[in-house]
């Protein structure tokens, strides 16, 4: 009962991939992270600017508390160690979207570091190592569409506070790269760090790939791929670049560690234009901003304040609710409905019963009407009384769906629709003994087919029984009732 | 160690300074000292003394509430730019992407 974390083809390749991800996600915060500009997504172009994130001449950087408060909380969240007193550098280079030839980030001083996060089947997880965890701004945003033979940039994202994510090179495959990206971005959506919007820029990725022989235990040549923007970007661009190295390696050719792009329209890797200089960005402790010290209460409060964070939670559906790995993720990915899941699980509802209704009857209905579990107009308690109502024989399944139908439309308590509508199923052995023998008698054809031998006929006799009682007989109790009486007398 | 032009060349390529030939015999004996200053530096034993990372030792950062306020009106953002284009600052294109080889 595990979804396998590698790709199937793994087993045919002649060699290993090996993956390291550095994730890029956008801080919920209302400001930037070093002036008070506001981070509102998809504002006029360069609507949300100060000196400060213009990179002007005489301003200074104030750090927002909340960021700082933030880029812990996602530590912690993601098993790392904290700095007792952490420091931001900065980063040179030249770009015309880096307003200051500098960005603002830590280098051997990061919030968190030696992290992990766990992927693949709860029952066998594989731990991913998590280098460090990082604070820094962004830099604005070139766009070379506009403008005709120039490009143009916009400076709204200038200052947004990110968290730099770095894994160490432990993931094996472009599908465990899916994964674990699913589980670090529940992880921001669980501790309400990022929205995790990958369209809108909000969780950014670059993949570190290299390629080596099967059972070596020896680092190929890396090459980065940046800024991939989609899980499904993620898994084609690595599977493509592990070939495309492999390919090279094996006509006799060496790899360089090179930069390279995925071209999302032609799906290859491009290698981009190599610049003269080697990157050498030549980090030192920013001035403008003083050590900032992590106490350990602080730390602790925070730590404290940590919601059961989605691994957990998944852990706990599928070893103890025993939960299937895919539904667990289903419920896990969407922390509403995982609410809602809960509340029928407090309410007393029986967790795998609870698991497949709200998975198919109640997300039938969010997506009929496009809408999030808050509009759903059932609430827990009562959803509950109608599992409790099929657990015990009152109702059939066929008749609890017609009545969750009236309850979502009406808002009705089950028992009420229950009762108006006669749907009590017939458990009562003695009446349905009587209806089952009407039947047989009825059905002299089918009943002698049944003794020569054609099973399929019960389930003709079945329906005859359940017609007779307009569906409300005990289907259990109807089939046991039909072989009972045709092998007892001939 | 001995600092030399190409050594000034990469820092000044890195920077994005251009330099006479001039300019760069000046700044080799420039950075010469500077480096013979840090090596000097470098001699004190500071075994068993914690790394320093601001001069202002044992203060911390201030910090800021997090609540937005309205930036500049975007004239304003753009009055120093040297080119323009509506809302935007407007740069020599930058082409990223090479051919594949
Ligand atoms: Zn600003």
């Amino acid at each position: 009962m595990s979804t396998p974390v590698t790709a199937g083809t793994a087993v045919e390749r002649p060699y290993e991939i090996v993956v390291g991800l550095e994730v890029h996600v956008e801080l919920t915060t209302e400001s930037k992270i070093f002036c008070s500009c506001p981070t509102r997504f998809g504002a006029e172009p360069n609507s949300q600017v100060c000196p400060v994130c213009l990179g002007l001449p005489g301003t200074l950087p104030v750090l927002n508390r909340r960021a700082l408060e933030q880029a812990v909380r996602a530590a912690l969240a993601l098993n790392c160690r904290i700095q007792p007193v952490a420091k931001f550098d900065r980063k040179n280079y030249h770009y015309p979207d880096l307003v200051k030839g500098y960005q603002i980030s830590q280098y051997d001083l990061p919030v968190g570091y030696e992290g992990w996060l766990e992927v693949g089947d709860p029952a066998n997880p594989r731990r991913i190592r998590i280098r460090r965890v990082h604070l820094e701004e962004d830099t604005g945003k070139s766009l070379h569409d506009q403008a005709p033979g120039a490009s143009v940039v916009d400076y709204n994202r200038s200052g947004i506070p990110l968290l730099e994510i770095v894994s160490e090179p432990d993931i094996r495959s472009a599908e465990e790269a899916r994964d674990y990206l699913m589980h670090l971005r529940q992880v921001m959506l669980y501790t309400g760090v990022s929205d995790a919007r990958m369209e809108e820029g909000s969780l950014r990725v670059d993949c570190n790939v290299s390629v080596r022989p099967r059972g070596s235990d020896v680092f190929g040549t890396i090459t980065e791929i940046k800024n991939l923007n989609s899980f499904r970007s993620v898994v084609r661009a690595i599977e493509y670049e592990a070939q495309r190295q492999w390919e090279v390696l094996s006509a006799g050719g060496t790899l360089r560690r090179e930069t390279r792009h995925w071209d999302e329209r032609r799906e290859v890797t491009v290698a981009l234009r190599r610049k003269e200089e080697a990157h050498d960005y030549r980090y030192f402790p920013d001035p403008d901003l003083l050590p900032v010290p992590l106490p350990a209460d602080w730390v602790e409060e925070i730590r404290a304040s940590l919601p059961e964070l989605p691994g957990a939670r998944r852990r706990r559906y599928v070893l103890d609710l025993d939960l299937s790995v895919r539904d667990a993720d289903t419920l896990v990915g969407d922390p509403g409905l995982a609410g809602y899941f809960e509340d029928l699980l407090a309410a007393g509802a029986e967790a795998r019963a609870a698991a497949s209704w709200v998975l198919t009857q109640v997300l039938a209905w969010l997506n009929a009407q496009g809408a999030g579990i808050d509009a759903f107009p059932v609430p827990p308690a009562r959803l509950a009384r109608l599992l409790r109502l099929v657990d015990e024989g009152t109702i059939s399944m066929t008749a609890a769906k017609d009545v969750f139908e009236e309850m979502v439309r009406t808002g009705a308590e089950p028992d009420a629709v229950v009762e108006a509508r006669g749907l009590r199923q017939i458990s009562d052995q003695a009446a349905l003994l009587e209806i089952v023998d009407r039947v047989l008698a009825a059905n002299p054809q089918p009943v002698a087919d049944y003794r020569a031998g054609r099973q399929q006929a019960l389930g003709f006799l079945v329906g005859q029984v359940m017609k007779e009682t307009r569906g409300r007989a005990n289907p259990q109790l109807v089939n046991d009732l039909l072989r009972q009486r045709l092998s007892s007398d001939g | 160690m001995p600092v030399t032009p190409d050594d000034v060349r990469r820092v000044a390529q890195l920077a994005s300074l251009e330099l006479d030939p001039d300019d760069e015999t000046r700044l080799v004996q420039k950075v010469q000292q500077v480096v013979e200053y840090v090596d000097r530096l470098q001699a004190v034993d500071t075994a068993g003394i914690e790394p320093l990372a601001h001069p202002y030792a044992g203060s911390s950062t201030p910090m800021r509430p997090d609540t937005a306020r309205q930036g500049l009106p975007v004239d304003e953002v753009l009055a120093n730019a040297p080119d323009r284009f509506g809302p935007f600052f407007r740069v020599p294109r930058m082409i990223e992407e090479g051919q594949d080889d």
